[in-house]
């Protein structure tokens, strides 16, 4: 009768070690799925460096903020005050040309509407962003 | 020996394609050739590897050419690789990506033009083979899938951001769908195929960015007329449908989206132990465009596959 209930015994404790391999299994899988996901959408934020307040945009403008698609353009100028200064430049919609402190900034008839060009100031200790608004008019609005 | 290393090394292709992580923009060029629909048998291998080309130069509004002021076209240089491995007699996975040797828009004169390069998007579907008749020699089958925005998408120069439109990523994560059915004629050998794919393009939400580019709609009626092994012309009319996009606020975007037809004559050669080379050419027969867009004038692309049997 003893050895019977040895056996018992034995089988539920490996049947509760045969479940807590399945949850490690699939805690593994899901942990794995997880980090994946965090690796595809990864943050491009992250990369920018601290503000410390070493950088500083006095101003930012251009020489027109109302343009007609495909006909006109304007200079986008940034101002900024640091040691050592690089420059980087987006927009969401339309084209940039040029570098540094003054980009030409362009758009077709798809990037009618108010679009906002973003320039960011740094330096090896922080960087500073500021943002500008430029207005895209269709071609054929006279 | 060499199976299990071809087939490894196309797994390991398409798992590499997940280890760049990016964030958003336009990316692959869509391919609807009618030899890629159809499921395939149980342990078969299909692996090719496609080279495009297209060329945009006229600026269209609604269905006219119009007449502006100045020269912008705009072309595009990818080659693609895809694997295809029937797992079951119903079921065929796929995955593929690509790479863009120069995504090119050009500017009105004096500015230089923007060119992006870099890995494109990945592609992963599944094909089901809803119904096949081996007597009526019909085939159905459904397919769906889904695009990773995991190409490259933050091209720069100078230390300017290029547009989206040349980066090789589409920035978000596309939906795919499809339907298609095949029949083939035993007294003259002539195939007949008919398709609908869907892309669902989703929102494109970063810092500076807030755009969904409209669905894709394809309809596509194509025939093969095999006249030898080296020669088997074929004939494919499709009709694309892009719905317009929308920016910040649901804003449609007035300028995109069209509807065209294309003419798509294409030749297949079969070769050595299940080699094939296929050659296209996707010729816009009427074209409508919302707003003011630059058209498409032509697709051209070659495609070397090869058939493995790993059963």
């Amino acid at each position: 009768m003893y050895v019977p209930d040895k056996i018992q015994e034995i089988e539920i404790l490996m049947r509760i070690t045969m479940k807590q391999l399945k949850f490690i299994q699939h805690s593994f899988i899901i942990l794995t799925l997880f980090s994946i996901s965090l690796f595809i959408s990864c943050n491009k934020d992250e990369d920018k460096l601290p503000d410390t307040g070493a950088v500083k945009i006095i101003s930012l403008t251009a020489t027109d903020t109302v343009l007609k698609a495909w006909y006109d353009t304007t200079d986008i100028k940034v101002v900024a005050t640091g040691d050592s200064l690089k420059y980087k430049w987006e927009c969401n919609h339309g084209t940039l040309h040029g570098s540094g402190i003054t980009v030409k900034y362009m758009a077709g008839e798809c990037c009618v509407g108010l679009n906002t060009i973003t320039c960011t100031v740094f330096n090896d200790s922080s960087s500073v962003s500021k943002d500008i608004n430029i207005r895209i008019t269709s071609y054929f609005e006279h | 020996m060499l199976h299990t290393i071809l087939l490894s090394a196309c797994f390991l292709f398409c798992f590499q394609a997940f280890t760049y992580g990016q964030c958003c923009s336009a990316g692959n060029p869509s391919s609807f050739s009618f030899t890629d629909n159809n499921s395939l048998k149980t342990k078969i291998l299909h692996v090719s590897s496609s080279y495009k080309y297209g060329y945009s130069g006229k600026y269209y509004a609604g269905s006219e050419p119009e007449d502006v002021s100045f020269t912008a076209p705009a072309s595009y240089s990818f080659i693609d690789l895809k694997a295809a491995y029937g797992i079951s007699k119903r079921l065929t996975f796929e995955a593929s990506s690509g790479y863009f040797f120069s995504k090119e828009q050009q500017n009105p004169d004096p500015y230089p033009s923007d060119i992006g390069y870099g890995l494109g998007d990945a592609e992963l579907n599944v094909r089901y083979r809803a119904y096949k008749s081996v007597t009526k020699h019909i085939e159905l089958t459904a397919s769906a899938g889904i695009r990773l925005p995991v190409g490259v998408f933050d091209l720069e120069k100078d230390g300017v951001k290029l547009p989206i439109t040349v980066q090789p990523s589409a920035g978000s994560f596309v939906y795919l769908a499809g339907f298609s059915a095949a029949k083939t004629f035993t007294e003259n050998k002539l195939k007949l195929f008919s398709s609908i794919f869907m892309e669902f393009p989703q929102l494109i939400n970063s810092k500076n960015f807030y755009y969904r580019y409209g669905n894709l709609y394809n309809l596509s009626i194509s025939a093969a007329f095999p006249v030898h092994k080296l020669l088997n012309p074929g004939l494919q009319i499709q009709a694309e449908i892009r719905e317009h996009a929308t920016r910040e606020d649901e804003q449609l975007v007035e300028a995109s989206g069209y509807k065209v037809i294309i003419l798509s004559p294409q030749i297949e050669s079969d070769f050595g132990n299940n080699w094939s080379v296929l050659v296209y050419t996707d010729l816009p027969v009427f074209r409508y465009f919302n707003g003011m867009q630059l058209a498409n004038s032509f697709k051209a692309g070659i495609r070397v596959s090869k058939r493995i049997n790993l059963g």
